[in-house]
């Protein structure tokens, strides 16, 4: 058999040498932290059998909580999206005194630890807190309500959406721009029809990001949620509390259709991410 | 559309891009603005379209002020040297931005006849469902010049617009924007580095260099009639030969040469300019002249170059048609004199070399 021109072959030396150990190596890592684990939890829930599995899944508290774990999840990077793009756009576009502090508090989610966040964001928002003591006359609880999970959830994915548009604003042609307004289009028109555009594909990765965070979090949302079952629960904790009481089928269950939620919405974001990338016809 | 400029400054920080600029350009007229890079050019031009404020001065389009207007409501037709295309859009729908854009949008099928129109003006028809990232330089710059067409522009104004270009493609479409301009009515800016393409392109040339106007003038005047040493350099080859004035007349080597009303009294010294092409060779001892060597020859096709070194090693340029250098029988290392023909005076030692 002939190896056509161009192919890439462990066989044949290629020009970048290394080719089999690094693919074993890759193949062997992600197996092993990724693959296996999952695995492992795919096949637990089928020991149980298909009638309890639905039972777990169906359970009024477990679907309280899938719901406000996925449905929070998605207002808050909802949110992310917008607040985000609005954040990068400022750190780009204009010069201000105090620009690269800003730029570097953006990524103070990230590095925060989960709890310390969690308790900060409990402390603000309880009803005796800065922000919480504000709200209370006006009727809004935010700690210890599914509000005050999203509020945790918009947190921590702050620096996703920023962080993923920024630089494809950076790169815009500030030329382009000129020549839109030249051409007589307002601004409005020109971020609609011509800066929109060009970083939909970023900011739509940004709002995956965030998302699949969001759903994922964890030690941020239970300190603010007051995790009362059925209202403000998420599922991880659910998970956790089914483990700790031992109902390890019951936690394997959840976790299962939370991963195979996660993976659909993140395949279906990355499939309009492609439509838009085409769309833009990159150079 | 007649534009004037009037006492126009503009600073960015400390650096002061431009410096009281005066300058009328006619309706009609294809006007390009010179100058190495930083010479404020571009900041003229951005000016002229309203992407720039000035800090002080005005701009003026028939007699009406329009310093306040905005890019928008100017009417000016802009193109980039970098294209700057809507890489989201079609060829069609680029050139069709400016007519949706517009208050009273015209109907889709006039927007349609339009854009053909305009597409075959610039001999892009048939790539109205190209992105832009599937053409050429060439290709692009000729979309966005339709583009910029489209809203009926009474002004054109063009930054460097075949500055991204290839030497071929660049002669072509400097011909072909020429030709364009000669058939619309319109009034034209054209912003260049390029000697040759601004000789070339321009009814008049403006001569920039740190923020000031040098020279303004028809191309022929700008190359025979250099108003100052820095015109002089810029635009074509140039021998620069300090002298110094002694009674009434500038001393160069054996020549004494008329100030013509240049404004240097004796014992100052000036500096000499001539083309490299204007000036007789002539064997040593023969004639009044400056003596030098003869350090190198090349053969350039019709022209022969001569490189040759005057005292203290001043290095002097010829360049002789193939006849008259046969005609001379010169070798490496002869010694010769150089006369100029029309040579011009300016006062003051030689400005540092620039030319590249």
């Amino acid at each position: 058999m002939t190896v056509g021109r161009g192919t890439i072959s462990p066989v044949r030396s290629s020009v970048i040498p290394g080719f089999g150990p690094t693919l074993g190596f890759t193949m062997f890592y992600l197996s092993l932290l990724v693959l296996l684990p999952l695995i492992a939890l795919f096949l637990r829930p089928i020991g149980m059998g298909g009638e309890k599995f639905v039972a777990i899944l169906f359970d009024s508290r477990v679907l309280a909580a899938l719901r406000l774990s996925f449905g929070g999840a998605l207002v808050a990077a909802g949110v992310n999206a917008f607040a985000g793009l609005l954040l990068a756009w400022v750190l780009v576009r204009y010069e201000f005194p105090g620009r690269r502090v800003v730029d570097a508090i953006v990524d103070l989610p990230f590095a925060l630890p989960t709890a310390v966040a969690g308790i900060a964001l409990t402390a603000l928002y309880a009803p005796n807190g800065w922000i919480g003591e504000l709200l209370a006359p006006l009727d809004i609880k935010v700690a210890f309500t599914p509000l005050g999970v999203m509020v945790a959830m918009v947190f921590i994915g702050v620096p996703f959406v920023v962080r993923t548009v920024q630089p494809v604003l950076q790169e815009a042609d500030q030329e382009v721009d000129d020549a839109a307004s030249s051409l007589g289009a307002s601004r409005w028109l020109i971020f609609r029809r011509i800066i929109l555009p060009t970083i939909l594909p970023s900011l739509t990765t940004g709002f995956a990001l965030a998302f699949a965070r969001a759903v994922g979090e964890y030690g941020s949302i239970i300190f603010i949620a007051g995790n009362i079952p059925g209202v403000s629960e998420i599922a991880p904790l659910l998970i956790v509390t089914k483990l700790e009481q031992y109902d390890y089928q019951g936690a394997t269950a959840i976790a299962a259709v939370m991963l195979v939620a996660s993976f659909v919405i993140l395949f279906v974001i990355n499939g309009l991410q492609k439509w838009q990338q085409s769309r833009i016809g990159r150079a | 559309m007649k534009i004037e400029i009037k006492s126009l400054s503009k600073s960015f920080g400390d650096f002061r891009a431009l410096h009281d600029i005066d300058l009328t350009i006619e309706s009609g007229e294809l006007v390009t603005l010179l100058g190495p890079s930083g010479s404020g050019k571009t900041t003229l031009l951005r000016i002229i379209g309203g992407l720039e404020s000035p800090d002080s001065g005005s701009v003026w389009f028939d007699g009406h002020d329009a310093t306040e207007r905005s890019a928008r409501d100017r009417r000016v037709g802009f193109v980039f040297q970098h294209y700057a295309l809507f890489r989201n859009m079609s060829v069609f729908d680029n050139v069709a931005f400016g007519l949706h854009v517009r208050p009273n949008r015209p109907s889709k099928k006039e927007i349609a006849e339009r854009v053909d129109h305009l597409l075959a003006l610039v001999q892009m028809r048939g790539f109205e469902r190209r992105r832009p990232s599937q053409l050429s330089g060439g290709q692009r710059q000729r979309v966005a010049l339709a583009r910029a067409l489209a809203v009926e522009p009474k002004v054109l104004l063009l930054d460097e617009p075949f500055g991204a270009l290839d030497a071929q493609v660049r002669r072509e479409l400097r011909r072909w924007l020429r030709h364009l301009h000669d058939e619309m009515n319109v009034t034209g800016v054209f912003v260049t580095h390029d000697q040759d393409e601004a000789l070339e392109v321009a009814d008049r040339v403006v001569v920039m260099n740190k923020g000031a106007i040098e020279q303004v003038g028809v191309p022929m005047e700008i190359y025979d009639k250099p108003a100052t040493p820095f015109v002089y350099q810029f635009i074509g080859n140039v021998n620069r030969v300090p002298c110094v004035i002694a009674g009434g007349e500038a001393r160069l080597g054996t020549l004494a040469l008329p100030l013509n009303g240049v404004d240097a009294p004796d014992g100052t010294h000036a500096t000499v300019f001539f083309r490299p092409h204007d000036l007789k060779l002539a064997p040593a001892g023969g004639a009044n002249g400056i003596a030098a060597t003869v350090r190198h020859i090349s053969v350039l096709g019709a022209n022969v170059r001569i490189d040759l070194a005057a005292d203290n090693d001043l290095p002097l340029e010829a360049e002789l048609p193939r006849v008259q250098f046969d005609e001379l029988t010169l070798k490496q290392g002869d010694k010769v004199v150089v006369i100029p023909n029309d040579p011009k005076i300016f006062p003051g030692a030689a400005p540092a070399t620039s030319t590249p």
